[in-house]
């Protein structure tokens, strides 16, 4: 746990550095085994496609440090980078986490893919295949593919055979490091042809700033109408709690209602017991 | 069409409801032993209980048209506006919303998924009679239904592009798809109540687990890029307390069958029950139907399964007596008008 403090620790000094500020020591000269980010991932986190190293801009930087995490405890594991990522320290995975989450997401160079192919590949990230219980690709990583902080990663942009090789490690087995056998059950899903459609697909569409054009990305939810027929929230039961006494949050997860009126007695005694045992 | 399919009638879809009103009482009565119509009244193959997940649908499901069939013409042009507010209603129906919510979060695949209140099921339903409006709706102000409660917000007249727009998008998805008739995969999963009362307590150990990823820890859902990518569920930006959503049979049977995303059918049965109430025993914007107190109100728009206006301890004797209940409930499913699903899709 004190690890995880330390991480915390760093994230928020790091964080509090402008987003312009110098890069990391081990972005730029790597510490002993942990050889320099950038020799691989470039200065820009645009990876490298021939060498499938994966373009790592605008990564959250929850996502980046579990996966080196990953690589570490070995649910994640890569010729190349599982020795790497053994010999980083917290420290640096944070610092280099924080640094490659504040640039911009880089065009890829896609690789030649006909038009067909970039169709096919569209659909299913925009549509996906539900009657197979294939979900879209956007559903979880954003309209666009830009990636949902912090566990989903931005997925526009990225290599085409990276993302391809990913996809076989989940539906191999050789990554399992995905919450909730989320990746595992859609890699299944999927041909190799559709593999490397979706991968093209994705390869394609360039930059951050382009991808958010996209019409789904719009109005948020801070442009909500006042107007008339929205009504003001009121508590479910019969006390004058207001909305913002609830959720609000001091306590991870399972107490979000802990405030609330409903939650903490009925019914929990025996439940409660069961759930020890269970 | 397909198969034999297992039909349901219409009429047992008509009473298809809504909120909370009173819900069983109004399937009971309405959902006659002998249909009237010569339709072949197939028993439901899924007893309630049974989990079909996600892809699970027994029989033959209707089979909406491609998207890459909508015709290149002005009709063409209003179904892709229709699908385009059902998709991102934040933007395209901006004025009637209310909350953060698409059309999407509960009529997953575009409105095309079966379990998960399709359009293209939904569309030959009506016009039907509805307790809950207490009056013959036509799709159209069955719609408005769903921007008054689900999202929140206000109506659109049902001669505004809005409307017009998603009425053309149901029409479309349902073409070929029988009128007054029931589909498979119709509305929400029916779940067979739970072996143990659904569980506050349990309900927040499966949400931690399972949905707080996607929807937060406090069920405030996730941005990216300003916009909701996975909904809120309770809170200011979520349903209000007359959507359909915050009864928990069915929350339990949206989230059996869909939840995650790709993995319907994750859940237990149990767990289902149990996110389902913690889910909805939380606060949310106020129903807009109330005009006197919350007692008034519950007790004239809600009925069990619903927390609305309950105090800890009536909400604690009513899980109780609901268990009960549920025990001779499973015993006796299948009994006609207790299996039929009671659409809880076409009731916001």
């Amino acid at each position: 746990m004190s690890f995880v403090y330390k991480l915390i620790g760093v994230l928020v000094g790091v964080a509090a550095v402008p987003a312009a500020a110098a890069p990391p020591a081990i972005v730029t000269q790597g510490k002993g085994a942990a050889i320099a980010c950038a020799s691989c991932h470039g200065m820009e986190g645009a990876g490298n496609s021939a060498g499938g190293y994966p373009a790592l801009a605008q990564m959250p930087q929850a996502y980046f440090t579990k996966q080196i995490a990953d690589f570490k405890s070995g649910t994640r594991s890569n010729a190349v980078m599982s020795p790497i990522a053994k010999a980083i320290t917290p420290e640096d995975a944070e610092a280099a986490a924080s640094f490659y989450a504040a640039l911009p997401r880089p065009q890829s160079p896609s690789a030649p893919a006909d038009a067909g192919m970039i169709a096919r590949g569209e659909n299913l990230a925009l549509n996906g295949a539900w009657d197979r219980g294939l979900p879209a690709c956007f559903k979880c990583h954003a309209p666009g593919g830009t990636g949902v902080a912090p566990s989903f990663p931005p997925i526009a942009g990225q290599h085409v055979g990276y993302t391809i090789s990913q996809l076989q490690a989940w539906k191999t087995g050789t990554r399992t490091n995905d919450p909730l056998l989320l990746m595992k059950t859609v890699a299944e899903k999927l041909s190799d042809d559709e593999m490397r459609a979706v991968a093209a697909y994705l390869a394609s569409l360039g930059t951050q700033t382009a991808s958010l054009a996209t019409p789904a990305s719009v109005a948020p939810a801070a442009a909500l109408p006042a107007s008339a027929g929205v009504a003001p929230v009121s508590p479910p039961v019969n006390t004058q709690a207001p909305l913002s006494a609830t959720p609000a949050s001091k306590a991870p997860a399972p107490t979000p209602a802990s405030k609330a009126p409903l939650t903490p007695t009925p019914a929990t005694k025996k439940p409660a017991t069961q759930e020890k045992t269970k | 069409m397909k198969q034999p399919v297992p039909l349901l009638l219409a009429m047992l879809a008509l009473a298809a409801v809504s909120g909370c009103d009173k819900q069983s009482t109004e399937n009971t009565t309405v959902a006659p032993a002998a249909p009237p119509a010569p339709i072949t009244p197939a028993p439901v193959a899924t007893p309630s209980g049974t989990p079909p997940v996600t892809t699970g649908m027994q029989g033959a499901v209707f089979t909406p048209p491609a998207e890459s069939d909508i015709p290149k013409n002005e009709f063409g042009d209003m179904i892709l506006l229709g699908k385009n507010i059902f998709v991102n209603t934040q933007q395209y129906a901006k004025s009637y919303v209310g909350n953060g919510l698409n059309c999407t979060n509960c009529h997953l695949d575009n409105g095309r998924k079966a379990d998960s209140a399709p359009l293209w099921a939904a569309y030959g339903l009506y016009p039907a009679y509805r307790k809950k409006t207490g009056q013959v709706d036509t799709i159209g102000s069955r719609i408005q239904g769903c921007f008054r409660y689900s999202m929140n917000g206000k109506a659109p007249a049902l001669d505004s592009k809005e409307m017009t727009a998603l009425v053309t998008y149901h029409y479309w998805l349902a073409k070929g798809a029988p009128t007054g008739v029931k589909l498979p995969g119709q509305g929400y999963l029916a779940l067979a109540k739970p072996a143990m009362e659904p569980d506050i307590t349990r309900g927040a150990e499966v949400y931690k687990n399972n949905c707080a990823l996607c929807h937060g820890a406090n069920g405030e859902g996730t941005q990216a890029n300003g916009a909701f990518a996975f909904p809120p569920l309770w809170g200011k930006d979520s349903f209000n307390w007359g959507a359909g959503m915050h009864r928990v049979d069915t929350a339990a049977g949206f989230i059996k069958a869909n939840m995650p995303y790709g993995r319907g059918g994750m859940l237990t049965d149990q767990q289902a029950w149990d996110v389902a109430v913690f889910m909805n025993s939380h606060e949310r914007p106020k129903d807009p139907r109330a005009k006197g107190s919350i007692t008034q109100a519950r007790d004239q728009f809600h009925d069990e399964n619903c927390l609305y206006g309950r105090t800890p301890e009536e909400l604690a004797a009513l899980l109780a007596s609901k268990a009960q209940a549920g025990t001779s409930a499973a015993m006796s499913s299948t009994a006609p008008g207790t299996i039929d699903g009671s659409s809880p899709a076409t009731s916001h």
